[in-house]
């Protein structure tokens, strides 16, 4: 998940965009964090 | 005198308020992570404010019938196309913290003509259904909002039933590689 994903999400500010791209070294932007999907069972069917 | 050594208020009152005030629509988080089709049949409310991190429910095994809790119902996109697939014999609880969360979800459901789907108020950490109650939990980019997630994971594992499962999709970050700046923000801990 980038930046551009990011701003997608309404919680994300114009202004906190614009600190991350001004913080965040450009080749991280891309992959700021990583989506997951996890399944688990309850054990005892 | 006890203290709250993990701000759980603090981060609670947080992500109420950041959630509390998103009032524009939007269909772009939506359309990233369903199909056309999949949205044909949701009414606009709930995919105008969807705020998912990923497509689980295309993971998650629900059958017809299965009682399914959404943890952190938010506008209800994910309780709608669970209540559709878990059909009319089925029930999906859809549970927020926020009342104005579960008013648009009700209204979704009215709209989308289904009426399997409840809304309850709570909080994931202590989830107010009965022990082994519920066949499938669902949530979207909801546990990571909790200061006790640990707490959350062992809610979902006591209102399941032995054989019932958990699909959960979130984000991780790797903190080390990130400034506090962003790190400390409100929106990093509200989104």
């Amino acid at each position: 998940m980038g930046i551009d994903d990011c701003a997608l999400y309404p919680l994300f500010t114009d202004e906190l965009l614009s600190t991350m791209r001004r913080l965040i070294p450009a080749e991280r932007l891309d992959r700021l964090a990583v989506s997951a999907i996890f399944r688990a069972r309850r054990h005892g069917a | 005198m006890s203290r709250d050594l993990l701000h759980q208020d603090e981060v609670r009152a947080l992500v109420r308020e950041a959630y509390a005030a998103l009032d524009e629509p939007s269909r772009a988080v939506a359309e990233k992570h369903y199909s056309p089709e999949e949205l044909e049949d949701v009414p606009a409310l709930a995919v105008d404010h969807a705020l998912g991190v990923a497509n689980h429910l295309r993971r998650a095994r629900i059958e017809p019938g299965d009682t399914i809790l959404d943890l952190g119902c938010g506008s209800g996109i994910d309780s709608i196309l669970a209540a559709r697939r878990t059909g009319p014999s089925g029930q999906v609880f859809a549970l927020d913290f926020l009342p104005e969360m579960l008013e648009r979800t009700a209204r979704s459901a009215q709209k989308a003509g289904l009426e399997n789907v409840e809304p309850i108020e709570g909080e994931m950490e202590a989830i107010p259904l009965a022990d082994a109650s519920v066949d499938v939990v669902i949530s979207n980019g909801v546990v990571n909002l909790s200061p006790r997630k640990a707490r959350v994971l062992a809610e979902c594992a006591r209102v399941l039933r032995p054989g019932g499962e958990l699909c959960v999709a979130d984000l991780t970050v790797e903190e080390e590689e990130l400034p506090p700046e962003v790190l400390t923000h409100p929106a990093a801990w509200a989104g």
